[in-house]
């Protein structure tokens, strides 16, 4: 309790029993004398209920006046912690943490460490400087003696209160702790503990009204720094997250160029192959004119057949960079930003990156749509051509599957592209001709691993996986999946336009 | 004259591979598909065919088997380039002569080809 509620309180107390017990005994003896008592007396008796009433009373105006300051801090910091756990994004709650902070309880200035276990630090994660000049530190040692202070203590630090300690504490010099908490400015330092270690740490500066931390101001940050602790953990949780996302990411593309790798070390082998049949022939012809002088026409003849081997080659040469150019596309990281695409560009690119594992020739490709008036996507291009990819590659082992089994005389696997302006969005649709999907199978379409693709080769069963990651989580659109069995499939891509 | 049929779904190579040939006397003929080369086999009765593993449209494994179905014992050399086990097992299964693995220069080819021509 604050020392000046304390004082007002007794001051209220003895002014209301002064005037409860006070008047009945005075009228009493003015106007009724002795023995006429029963008046007074009731009186007495009335006011002594009402007494209480009316001190509670009383003083309730005085403390909420008192009080009015701090507790509208406390109830910002109690929401404040409330909708912590709804950021997942480590920074930006750090830093909310510090700015609700010094601006709630109006203090100079607050600061967060954050552990890194494998660096033995707690490093400034976010820090808000109202004023006060001082130098902050940028990270403090796990084997300062602040941190081995508080891992034993396990309590919050007021600076004012702790310099009033003299007896030095297990083998730590006070006088050292002290050092470490002035040399990072803190007034209250607290830790933020998950299962006994200290996660986090918040250094808090002077109250800008020159007023100390009181037992309430730290009940209330207790509360703060058990959301904190979760918070932080939360957000740590989805950054962990992110990361085995990106790492399935990778899986899934490099699974692709594993089944691409067959398909390219095909082709680039024909282009050598051809290479050294074009120089062998030419060598031959050279070889065989060799021994006699040419005539005139002969010689024209073997000028034209030389030139028609090194036009060839050039050919093939060209050829084989161009195989090169196409793995690259894919392996390259590609550029992360976001940007006005062109959806006929990318579905270009796409089916260029395709030919290394799958023979479109074999598929009939309609699009079905005006290059010149549906909008650009607001997109990024490596991701959608990726996307692109991998469903021009589901509609082919569909379309191939149904071909294999069916055997159905006139069959012509026909992928269709459709692409138009919707709702506000572009609306991009592939449907092909293919097995299409058994309504038992239907629900597990999008699960990370499944694959009805038994060979080897093929079948990670992360393409649709990735396909709505990409779509539904990085460009804020959405996908949807029709099939009938052995009729086809259609896939629903929705893209924001881009404006401008 | 021995006639020889090249099989190749590669322009590059039934074109270079034909010049060569025609320079050493032997009657050569191409065919780019698997069907193509079944025709032509029927009709010409080659005495060796070069025929390369993968093409496009019927595997070249498959006009093997569709040519002892039809009971056309015709000498067949196998081109092939990254196959694995199982499609060369398949092929020794069908009978053919051998392997010539991609890429290699005309004048090992030339030697098969006469060593077969020849016998
Ligand atoms: N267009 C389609 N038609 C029919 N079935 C489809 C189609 N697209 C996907 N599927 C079904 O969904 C399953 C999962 O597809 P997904 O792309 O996630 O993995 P996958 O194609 O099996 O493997 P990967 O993409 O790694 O090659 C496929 O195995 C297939 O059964
Ligand atoms: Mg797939």
């Amino acid at each position: 309790m604050d020392i000046r509620v304390a004082i007002s309180n007794t001051a209220i107390f003895i002014a209301v029993y002064s005037f409860v017990l006070g008047i009945p005994v005075w009228i009493g003896f003015k106007f009724l004398g002795k023995g006429a008592w029963l008046l007074p007396i009731g009186l007495m008796a009335l006011f002594a209920t009402l007494g209480p009433f009316i001190y509670l009373y009383v003083q309730k105006q005085a403390e909420d006046k008192l009080l009015q300051e701090q507790r509208r801090y406390q109830a910002t910091l109690r929401q404040a912690s409330a909708g912590m756990g709804k950021i997942k994004d480590l920074k930006k709650l750090l830093n909310m943490i510090v700015y609700v902070l010094t601006h709630a309880i109006q203090i100079e200035h607050a600061s967060i460490y954050i552990h890194d276990k494998e660096k033995k630090q707690y490093f400034l994660g976010a820090i808000k400087r109202k004023s006060g000049h001082k130098q902050f530190l940028d990270k403090i040692s796990e084997n300062s003696s602040l941190i081995r202070y508080l891992l034993d203590d396990k309590n919050l630090v007021i600076y004012e209160e702790f310099k009033q300690k003299s007896q030095d504490f297990k083998g730590l010099t006070l006088g050292q702790v002290e050092e470490d908490i002035s040399s990072l400015d803190g007034e209250l330092i607290a830790p933020i503990f998950i299962e006994g270690s200290i996660i986090a740490i918040i250094v808090m500066g002077k109250k800008e009204s020159g007023k100390i931390y009181t037992q309430d101001d730290i009940s209330v940050f207790g509360i703060l720094a058990n959301q904190t602790a979760l918070a932080i953990e939360n957000a740590k949780f989805y950054e962990d997250m992110k990361l085995t996302q990106e790492q399935l990411f990778k899986a899934e593309k490099m699974a692709t160029i594993g089944t691409m790798a067959d398909g390219l070390s095909h082709q680039i082998n024909n282009r050598f192959h051809a290479l050294g049949f074009i120089a062998g022939d030419a060598l031959d012809t050279i070889h065989l004119n060799q021994k006699e002088a040419l005539s005139s026409e002969k010689s024209k003849e073997v000028m034209a057949e030389l030139e028609r081997a090194l036009v060839r080659v050039q050919e093939n040469v060209t050829q084989g960079g161009e195989i090169v150019q196409g793995l690259l596309k894919y392996t390259r990281k590609g550029e992360t930003g976001f940007a006005a695409v062109d959806v006929d560009a990318v579905f270009k690119a796409a089916l260029e990156m395709t030919q290394f594992k799958i023979k479109t020739q074999q598929l009939k490709i309609i699009r079905e749509y005006d290059v010149a008036t549906i909008p650009k996507i607001k997109a990024n291009f490596t991701q959608v051509q990726e996307v692109f990819f991998n469903l021009i590659d589901n509609g082919y082992d569909a379309m191939m599957q149904r071909k294999d089994e069916r055997r159905e005389p006139d069959y012509q696997p026909t992928l269709i592209v459709r692409v138009f302006k919707e709702d506000g969005y572009v609306e991009i649709i592939f449907e092909d001709n293919g097995v299409g999907v058994k309504d038992e199978d239907m629900s597990k379409m999008f699960t990370p691993f499944f694959t009805t693709k038994l060979s080897s080769k093929k079948g990670t069963g992360l393409g649709l996986y990735v396909i709505r990651k990409i779509i539904e989580e990085n460009h804020g659109g959405r996908v949807e999946m029709v099939s009938k069995y052995m009729h086809g499939t259609q896939m629903k891509l929705r893209l924001p336009i881009a404006i401008g | 004259m021995a006639k020889l049929l090249i099989v190749d779904d590669e322009s590059d190579i039934r074109e270079f591979a034909r010049n060569f040939f025609k320079k050493r006397k032997i009657d050569v003929f191409v065919a780019s598909g698997g069907r193509q080369a079944l025709e032509i086999i029927s009709q010409e009765k080659p005495d060796l065919v070069l025929l390369d593993v993968r093409m496009e449209e019927i595997t070249g494994i498959e006009v093997l088997r569709q040519l002892r179905q039809a009971n056309l014992n015709v000498k067949v050399v196998m081109v092939s380039g990254v196959e694995d086990e199982e499609t060369i097992k398949e092929a020794n299964a069908l009978g053919v002569l051998g392997y010539i693995h991609k890429p290699f220069i005309l004048e090992e080819l030339e030697k098969i080809v006469l060593a077969q021509l020849n016998s």
